[in-house]
This record gives C-alpha cells, sequence and structure tokens, in this order.
C-alpha cells in the first residue's frame, strides 16, 4: 500500500486515491498514458516514481523479436548510416549502441522514445544493473581490450586455459557506472585491493547482471581472496576463501555455478560455493 | 446473525489444536458475524488487532456493510490456507469479478474494494483492483471518467495539447 501518499486528497466521489494507485498498476503502459489524459491527479501519480516502481512489478515479461535499428547521422556535412545492436533490455528499456561509433542509447520499447547517453569507452560491454528497489536505473560498462566477441556472460582475466586463446580475448581494464537520474557521465569504479592481492593471478566474472567478482591469490598461494561488487547496491565485499577445503589452492578453479560463484578442485572432487 | 462463521470448517486442516477462537465482527448497519480467527487474520487490520490482544471483544468494521462483510467472509473462506485444494473451483469462484458490465456488478465491486481496502486484505485487493483494470483498459478517457464519476479538471487546451503529446496511445 501506498501510505506515504495519505494526504492527498480522494478523487471522485467514490474511490480514495490508494486504490485507484492500485487499479492503474495493473494497466499496460499504452493505455496508462491515455489514463494520464483524464485527471490531473492521475497524471501525477502515473509519472511518480513509486508508481512506476509498483507498475514494473506487476509486469510480466514478454518476448518480443528485436532488429538492429540503422540510423542516419549528419557528421560535418557528410551522411553517416550508423547500425544501433542491441545490448541488454531492462524494465521495458532496450539498450542500443552504434557497431562503429560508441554511440549507446535507451529506446522505451513502449512509446519508441530515444534517449542518447554519455559516450563510454569504445571497447566496452553495457548491462543493466538489474537489482533495483528505487525505480533508479543504472547501467554498468566494462571496458578493456582485445577481442569484445569473447565476452559471453561472463570475462575473464589473464588466466590462461588450453581451450581459448587469450592473447585475443578480452581483457578487463576496469568498470564505469551511468545512473540515469544523477549522472551526467560514466563514473569509474575502482576495486579495493587487498595486501599481497596479485593481480596476474586474477580472474573477474561477471554473474546474473549484478555482481562482478575478482579472485585472486597472494604470493605464495597460501590464501584465496574473492573481492565482489554488487552493481545494484554499488558496494564491495571482500572474503578470503577459508583454508583447508583444498589441498592446492594454485588448482583451484572458479566456475559458475547455477549464476553464484563457485570453487572447485578437481582431484578432491570437492565443490565449495561461495555467495 | 451468523451466517458464513462455519461454511468451511468441514474442510479446515488446522482444527485439530483443539478450540477455534471465534472473533465477533460488527458491521456498520448492525450485522454481526461469528469468523475462525485463523481464516478473519487475514486481514492485516485484524491480525493486528488479535496481535495486540484487542480482538476479545465486538469488532466493529466501520464503512462496511453487512452484504459486502458476507461477501467478504466469503473471500476469506474460500481462501484459507490448507483449505482450498481445489484450483479449478477458486478460479470459477474469483472469475466473478471478471465482468464488470453494469452499475450494480460495479457497486458491489467498489464495495468489495474499500473493505479491501480498509481491512487490509491483499490478496482480495488485488483481485479487484485487477478486475476493475482490466474493465477499464479498452475504454477512452471519457468512458473512464464516467466509470469512476471523475469530472475532467484539464481545460480543453490542455487535455487536447497532452492528446496530441501521446498521439500514438490514442490509435490503434
Amino acid at each position: 500500500m501506498d501510505n506515504g501518499d495519505e494526504s492527498l486528497p480522494s478523487v471522485g466521489l467514490v474511490l480514495p486515491h490508494e486504490i485507484f494507485f492500485e487499479i492503474l498498476s495493473w494497466m499496460p503502459a499504452k493505455c496508462l498514458v491515455r489514463c494520464k489524459c483524464v485527471y490531473k491527479q492521475w497524471y501525477k501519480l502515473i509519472e511518480d516514481r513509486s508508481f512506476i516502481v509498483k507498475h514494473l512489478s506487476r509486469t510480466k515479461t514478454v518476448t518480443v523479436y528485436f532488429e538492429d535499428k540503422v540510423e542516419s547521422f549528419d557528421v560535418d556535412g557528410t551522411i553517416v548510416e550508423e547500425k544501433f545492436k542491441i545490448m541488454d533490455t531492462f524494465a521495458g528499456l532496450i539498450l542500443e549502441k552504434g557497431e562503429t561509433s560508441c554511440k549507446t542509447r535507451l529506446r522505451n520499447f513502449t512509446t519508441q522514445e530515444i534517449l542518447y547517453l554519455p559516450n563510454p569507452r569504445e571497447k566496452s560491454l553495457i548491462i543493466f544493473s538489474h537489482y533495483n528497489l528505487s525505480g533508479e536505473i543504472k547501467l554498468v560498462s566494462v571496458y578493456g581490450h582485445g577481442n569484445i566477441n569473447y565476452v559471453e556472460g561472463f570475462v575473464v582475466d589473464g588466466y590462461e586455459d588450453g581451450n581459448i586463446n587469450y592473447a585475443e580475448a578480452f581483457v578487463v581494464d576496469g568498470y564505469e557506472v551511468l545512473n540515469l537520474d544523477r549522472d551526467d557521465k560514466w563514473r569509474s569504479l575502482k576495486f579495493p585491493m587487498l595486501k599481497n592481492f596479485q593481480t596476474r593471478q586474477c580472474y573477474e566474472f561477471l554473474f546474473n547482471n549484478d555482481t562482478i567478482y575478482k579472485v585472486g591469490h597472494d604470493d605464495d598461494g597460501s590464501n584465496v581472496y574473492v573481492c565482489s561488487f554488487d552493481i545494484g547496491s554499488v558496494c564491495f565485499s571482500n572474503n578470503i576463501l577459508p583454508r583447508g577445503f583444498f589441498s592446492d589452492l594454485w588448482k583451484v578453479m572458479v566456475l559458475d555455478w547455477n549464476g553464484f560463484i563457485a570453487f572447485g578442485d578437481i582431484v578432491e572432487e570437492k565443490l565449495n560455493v561461495v555467495y | 446473525m451468523s451466517t458464513a462463521a462455519t461454511a468451511d470448517a468441514s474442510s479446515s486442516g488446522d482444527t485439530t489444536e483443539g478450540s477455534v477462537r471465534l472473533l465477533t465482527l460488527q458491521s456498520e448497519d448492525g450485522e454481526v458475524f461469528e469468523v475462525k480467527e485463523t481464516i478473519a487474520t487475514q486481514s492485516v487490520t485484524i491480525k493486528g488487532m488479535v496481535d495486540d490482544d484487542c480482538a476479545t471483544s465486538t469488532i466493529p468494521v466501520c464503512n462496511v456493510t453487512g452484504r459486502t462483510l458476507a461477501m467478504v467472509i466469503e473471500w476469506w473462506n474460500k481462501h484459507e490456507i490448507g483449505a482450498v485444494s481445489n484450483e479449478k473451483e477458486l478460479k470459477e469462484w474469483e472469475s466473478q469479478f471478471d465482468t464488470i458490465d453494469d452499475k450494480s456488478d460495479r457497486d458491489d465491486v467498489y464495495d468489495l474494494l474499500m473493505a479491501a481496502n480498509y481491512l487490509n486484505i491483499p490478496t482480495l485487493l488485488d483481485c479487484c483492483t485487477s478486475a476493475v483494470a482490466e474493465a477499464i483498459k479498452g475504454k477512452s478517457t471519457d468512458e473512464m471518467r464516467e466509470f469512476f464519476d471523475i469530472k475532467s479538471d484539464f481545460d480543453e487546451k490542455e487535455e487536447d495539447a497532452l492528446r496530441k503529446e501521446n498521439q500514438w496511445a490514442f490509435e490503434n
């Protein structure tokens, strides 16, 4: 219930404000646009942040087919065509990035309104931060160098593996965040580094679009550190993997275990799941 | 008068604990209902009273008529935890809210909405509000105003500008 709005006067003869709040929260987006023209109180209600959050919580996921959009731009008198590729979708918004330029924009699927964002770095992977109770929209950019086509769901940094030639793979240089409400440019994120943290022995993983993990050993391999960053709440936390689980920490693998970060040691056939 | 008090007692799974406490509810127009505490606490408001030990005597349910309160109690009986095993039957019973065509239907739902809001019964409130949303989502702005007895407070110029700005939403 929306107790914060109790002071607002009731509209109409019959129903109080909080009931309209509930009724309108079930309406499809296009219909809400019409509802905005019915009554001033409704207009205010529908534009209100708490209503938007409520409406999103009611919304069911629909599957639609997207096509890359081609747009023309006038660059110093020359018309340049730019193909926009879809990077991510969230809450009825489509995140698109130009194939050749850094142009990045949001398209509202219902209204087709377009909002251009500040340009992110050239080689970057941009996603929505999904965990969001306040209704703010946050974007996270993972930038680096190498071949961005290797990026599929997670990012590995400096980890040697026989199957992939990591000389060509995407190597992460850093992270940036853009809060659509507050930021007019991308903000850099810095991972707090633990003492003796060997960045060369470092893995990076991105799970569920909301947490980034950095995993590293210290010099003699006696400890494994896990540094995690929650994109939604912009929180870092550091953990040290308990000793004694694995016989040889150098052989510990980092895995995606149903969306959680997990550590495994094949020799012992033991699996320790850390979240 | 105690209509719906023990209607579903037979299908209830939690009477094994011994005697079930009965609460006495009194509607605005004086009708008295005896309802099992386990059922009535689907209302967050009543649950609060029970938890605070304020539910020992008759509980007045202001702003809710006996007719509406009987409907609310029917809802509680159908939705008691553990009581409903027949999903299909429940869906069928709930489907009566799906069509709100004439004024008497509308008034019933209005009464239930006010009661659900006052007694804070989230499931009933969700069911009624989504039914109303379903009923109005195809309506024009004028029809919506008529449905809710709302008079537009936009002047003509404002409304025209707003419509123009959102033209796409008025097209099929």
